[in-house]
């Protein structure tokens, strides 16, 4: 072999095997959670297939569809489809819904089937193995089941629109195979097809965001911190201030009359150890962790109120809502407008991509919007475990039932996993984290929670109701079936009722063999293994608190407590929030001169961001600066209690003195409360310091614990103040008090679902917790982050429906790149606007002029294939014939062209 | 009326560099509505069979793929907001916005790379395979092997 070709052999190698490195660095995912390089970037894949936009005019074929559904979707986005039937516009809405939010959807169903990790790998294990064993999954199968067999029965009649629904997802998912959002590029995976199933599940999922809470650990951890007399005293004082949601069960005094059996407080260290452990690994679990903070910050939670005709200044009812939920992008709601020619139905309101029925809004006849009850629907059990198959409930030993799970993982095969299950529920404890082992002569001990998610519930037959309602009657016949997660419903129609009826499954529990320190009502965890708690049935329908035309011609509900002191057939609620809200609401429905308001009032009151709990905290701070000796009135103090007194409480973004509020807020409350909560999870709610300031200033709570001194309520004021100027003039580096911005500090940000990059903000905000307009944030570290709040506006006025304003603080689509991704946040939400629902029942009416694309969904093949393939069977035939002739009459030619080619191919 | 015949003399070598080239930006072009991009790399083995220089293969499969490349990037960008996607990816390695630009300069980086190689292995192939099997295709006088007259 001459050197030469030595030479190009070993150059021609060496390229080969660069360009196999190459090929190989982009087909490998370097990041675990992140798709190969190659298939991102490279054109052809990836980034590059991602869609933008909807086509202006999108024609689907689809022969399973009776006739055909128009879709114009106006300047927002929204849609409105107009359809003949019931399943024609389920699937259409389903297309639909895949088309603007099918990442948010297959990973709402994916977190409740514990799919995650199938996607991410093995960081979502754990969130994987708890979801799975909490039992979403299995219940929403249980509650689907029921469902068809219902149908088969025919006592009901909606589930052929839940299938086909899913036919217009996975019509979408089937034909946009290379059009996926750039979640699916960015990881590296395809959307399943969606199924019936999936959409149940969605609906366990959000009972879970609204009603699972691990209140009675904490509290159990707390009373054995406090003590049982400390623990009493605070929790009589919990409702002070509180304006129930129902009228008509009386009005608190200052306090409730909470009693205590008596007797020293027996809590097992063994359990408490468990309860420790457990809540521990538990905040290690991302979703968890998540929600245990919104509603930390007082982020879940809502508003809703209404006004009859007489104090509408309308004549007619006029009906508000927004429902506070976590901020991500896209938002949780997706609004939408239906009609249903064949049943009437003329719906507009909001939804959940991946649940065909609409959750919120209102139709031709009647309006209703939800609030969080905080009813007690869950209760934690503790039990001693005998081994790995046996546990010990009310005295005898009993078998676990076991349910094995099987988690597929990216790139490292499956993993099975057992979840023990006792009477009541899933065992929680036993497989998170690394638990400190017990010792080995003393029993092990196991949580297992029991929730009334985990049951056969009605809430998609209740959805479905309410939005075919025409009168009260009709939605009381749904709101039976509205199971879980309870909430205040708020009501109203064109007959002039207003309604409010926080109604769910509410369990009844037997207290009869409860320790004489347990309160009971479900408060604190139960001893399962002496059959403390065990429910006896649900507090019936008829039983739960309502009220219909109130004399005070308005309802309003902020999550505070539900009835007054004279409702006292059944315990409904263990925590509420602290009435801050709702006295605001209340106020401001009552301020205006002729008793009356109108929408434009609504949509002040809905953005309203005074802080009623600084109103009533600040005076006495001021006061007691007042009476401060003239040596202590340092210059920076006197700026500071300028800026207070000439506050008009509305936590403003520009202002100061929202920010020293705030932070004078967190160190009064821990220099009060800290000594004796030292080792107890929460604190008392902020209305309980609110009537201590107010009523008792020598209280015990005010004086150190850890010190001789007596300190009282004005010296911890001003302790509290002091340690704020000093934080402040920290963290703002300037003595300028002028200049310590509450928007600094406090930022309003919208995370996309997964990928920081997509996210959108922060951005400075007015507000905080307790305003009526929500955005409550940590600052004991620095700037706060709101990451919940509002999570739809919503105005309905019976006297024009066409008047009925609506926003979300994201867009209509889930993909990033397009124009409706972050517009009504941009341009409308933290601007406090809305815009108008177009809610014309007929599509002739629909003005061209804010039609922005359409969609004919027509019931047949897509005659573009057919014409595409017979086109080309044509042109293909001709041609071939053409040749065939042409090649026969020439045949010497080609035989001696062909000769020719040949020897100088052979160097001949 | 009869049409004259126009010869034009045009070099071999640069026929056969125009030839490659087109090849190479035809099938790229083609091979951008097949997801499997891996297969970028046969575009610039299949234009560099047509030179007979490792540096003209490499040549004419750069400007191949990387001219095809760059219109469709920059229609993509134009049609469907696809500058916004890189903008969002490159935010999740740079930590914030506005690096779009360096992804797009780094797609057509690599573009060029994988073109050069797939010309480097196809003009490789045609150097050791040529002589013994097509000798009449590689024979060539001095002046058309003359380095001084290779001009792309």
């Amino acid at each position: 072999m001459r050197s030469s070709e030595k030479k190009n052999i070993v150059k021609l190698t060496t390229v080969i095997v660069i360009t196999v490195i190459v090929l190989t660095i982009f087909s490998i995912p370097l990041i675990s959670i992140i798709a190969p390089l190659g298939n991102i970037l490279f054109p052809g894949s990836g980034l590059w297939n991602v869609p933008s936009e909807v086509p202006q005019q999108e024609t689907v074929y689809f022969p399973g569809l009776n006739s055909s559904v128009t879709v114009y979707r106006d300047e927002w986005g929204i849609p409105h489809i107009y359809a003949s039937n019931e399943n024609d516009l389920s699937f259409a809405i389903g297309y639909i819904h895949a088309q603007d939010r099918l990442f948010q959807m297959d990973l709402a169903r994916r977190n409740v089937r514990g799919k995650l990790s199938e996607v991410v790998g093995d960081i979502a294990l754990e969130e994987d193995k708890f979801n799975l064993a909490m039992g979403m999954e299995y219940w929403a199968n249980q509650t689907l089941q029921d469902a068809i067999r219902r149908q088969e029965l025919g006592e009901i009649d909606y589930l052929d629109s839940v299938y086909a629904y899913a036919d217009g997802v996975n019509y979408y998912i089937n034909t946009h195979q290379n059009d996926l959002p750039i979640e699916y590029a960015m990881l590296g995976f395809k959307p399943e097809m969606w199924t019936p199933l999936d959409t149940f599940c969605y609906t366990k999922y959000m009972s879970k965001m609204l009603t699972w809470q691990y209140d009675d650990l904490y509290r159990l951890q707390t009373l054995e911190a406090l003590g049982a007399a400390d623990y009493i005293d605070i929790m009589s004082m919990s409702t002070y201030g509180q304006i129930p949601i129902c009228p008509n069960y009386g009005k608190f005094n200052d306090s409730s009359e909470l009693t205590y059996n008596g007797g020293p407080l027996k809590i097992s260290s063994k359990v408490l150890e468990k309860v420790n452990n457990f809540l521990s690994n538990v905040e290690n679990i991302p979703s968890e962790k998540s929600l245990m903070e919104l509603q930390e910050q007082n982020a879940i939670g809502s508003n809703n109120w209404v006004v009859d005709g007489i104090k509408s200044s309308t004549g007619k009812p006029i009906l508000c809502n927004d429902m506070h939920l976590a901020w991500n992008m896209p938002g949780i709601w997706y609004e939408a407008h239906l009609i249903d020619e064949s049943t009437g139905m003329n719906f507009y309101g909001f939804m959940l991509a991946g649940v065909n029925v609409p959750i919120v809004g209102h139709n031709d006849y009647v309006a209703w919007g939800f609030t969080n009850t905080g009813y007690d629907v869950m209760d934690w059990y503790y039990y001693e475990e005998v081994d790995d198959d046996h546990y010990i409930y009310n005295g005898v030993t009993t078998e676990y039932n076991k349910k094995i799970y099987t988690i597929n993982i990216k790139g490292e095969g499956s993993q099975q996993f057992t979840v023990k299950e006792t009477v009541h529920g899933p065992v929680l404890s036993d497989f998170l984290g690394s638990a400190i082992p017990d010792s080995l002569d003393a029993p092990n001990i196991v949580l297992a929670p029991k929730w009334t998610g985990n049951n056969v519930t009605g809430e998609m037959y209740a959805l479905y109701g309410y939005s075919h309602s025409k009168n009260r009657a009709d939605f009381d016949r749904a709101s039976e079936l509205f199971h879980c997660p309870a909430q205040n419903h708020v009501y109203a129609d064109v007959h002039g009722t207003i309604a409010i009826r926080p109604t769910g499954l509410v369990p009844i529990r037997d207290d009869s063999l409860i320790e004489p320190w347990n309160f009971g009502n479900g408060t604190l965890p139960y001893n399962g293994t002496k059959g403390e708690g065990d429910w006896i049935g649900y507090i019936p329908f008829n039983e739960l608190p309502n009220t219909v035309n109130a004399s005070q011609h308005y309802l309003a509900s902020a999550n505070q407590i539900v009835t007054g002191p004279d409702y006292k057939i059944y315990a409904l609620q263990n925590s509420y929030a602290t009435g801050y809200r709702a006295r605001r609401i209340n106020e401001l429905l009552n301020n205006s001169a002729d008793g009356t308001v109108g929408v434009e009032k609504m949509k002040e009151i809905q953005l309203d961001v005074k802080s009623s709990a600084a109103r009533a905290l600040i005076p006495y701070l001021i006061n007691a600066t007042e009476e401060l000796p003239s040596s202590q009135k340092t210059t920076i103090i006197l700026d500071v209690i300028t800026q207070l007194k000439n506050w008009n409480y509305d936590m403003d973004k520009d202002l100061a003195a929202p920010t020293i509020y705030r932070k004078w807020r967190d160190y009064y409350s821990d220099f009060t409360f800290n000594d004796e909560y030292a080792q107890a999870p929460i604190r008392p709610p902020l209305n309980v310091l609110e009537k201590l300031t107010r009523d008792d200033p020598n209280s015990s709570w005010f004086d150190d614990i850890n010190t001789v001194k007596i300190e009282d309520r004005n010296y911890i004021m001003i302790k509290a103040l002091n340690s704020t100027i000093i934080w402040l003039l920290d963290f703002y580096g300037t003595s300028e008090v002028s200049t310590w911005r509450w928007g600094e500090i406090h930022q309003l940000d919208f995370p996309h679902l997964v990928f920081e990059s997509l996210d959108i903000g922060p951005f400075e905000g007015d507000g905080e917790g307790y305003t009526v307009n929500p955005a409550g944030v940590s600052i004991r570290n620095g700037v706060g982050y709101a990451r919940g709040g509002a999570s739809e506006r919503m105005i309905v006025d019976f006297s024009d429906l066409q008047n009925s304003w609506s926003v979300i603080p994201s867009g209509q689509r889930g993909v990033s790149n397009s124009k409706h991704y972050s517009d009504q946040l941009e341009e409308l939400f933290l601007q406090g606007k809305y815009h108008r629902q177009y809610f014309y029942d007929n599509k002739a009416d629909f003005p061209k002029s804010h039609i922005e694309s359409q969609i004919s969904f027509i019931a047949r093949e897509d005659p573009g294939f057919i014409i595409a393939l017979t086109t080309g069977i044509i042109i293909g035939c001709s041609v071939g014939f053409v040749v065939v002739i042409v090649g026969w009459y020439k045949r010497d030619l080609i035989r001696s062209k062909f000769k020719e080619l040949k020897g100088r191919f052979r160097g001949e | 009326m009869k049409l004259k015949k126009i010869k034009v003399n045009v070099n071999p070598e640069t026929r056969n560099f125009l030839i490659s080239f087109v090849l190479t930006a035809i099938i790229t072009f083609i091979l951008t509505y097949i997801p499997i991009w891996q297969l970028i790399i046969i575009p610039g083995i299949i234009g560099g069979l047509f030179n007979k220089t490792m540096r003209r293969g490499i040549y004419s499969a750069v400007l191949g793929v990387s001219i095809v490349w760059i219109f469709y990037m920059v229609y993509k960008m134009s049609v469907n907001g696809a500058y916004t996607n890189l903008d969002q990816f490159a935010g999740l390695i740079f930590g914030d916005l506005g690096y779009g630009w360096v992804i797009f300069v780094l797609i057509l980086l690599l573009g060029i790379l994988l073109g050069a190689l797939g010309g480097a292995i196809g003009s490789g192939i045609m150097i050791l395979v040529g002589p013994r099997y097509l000798p009449k295709y590689f024979e060539s006088n001095n002046s058309e092997v003359n380095e001084k007259n290779l001009k792309p």
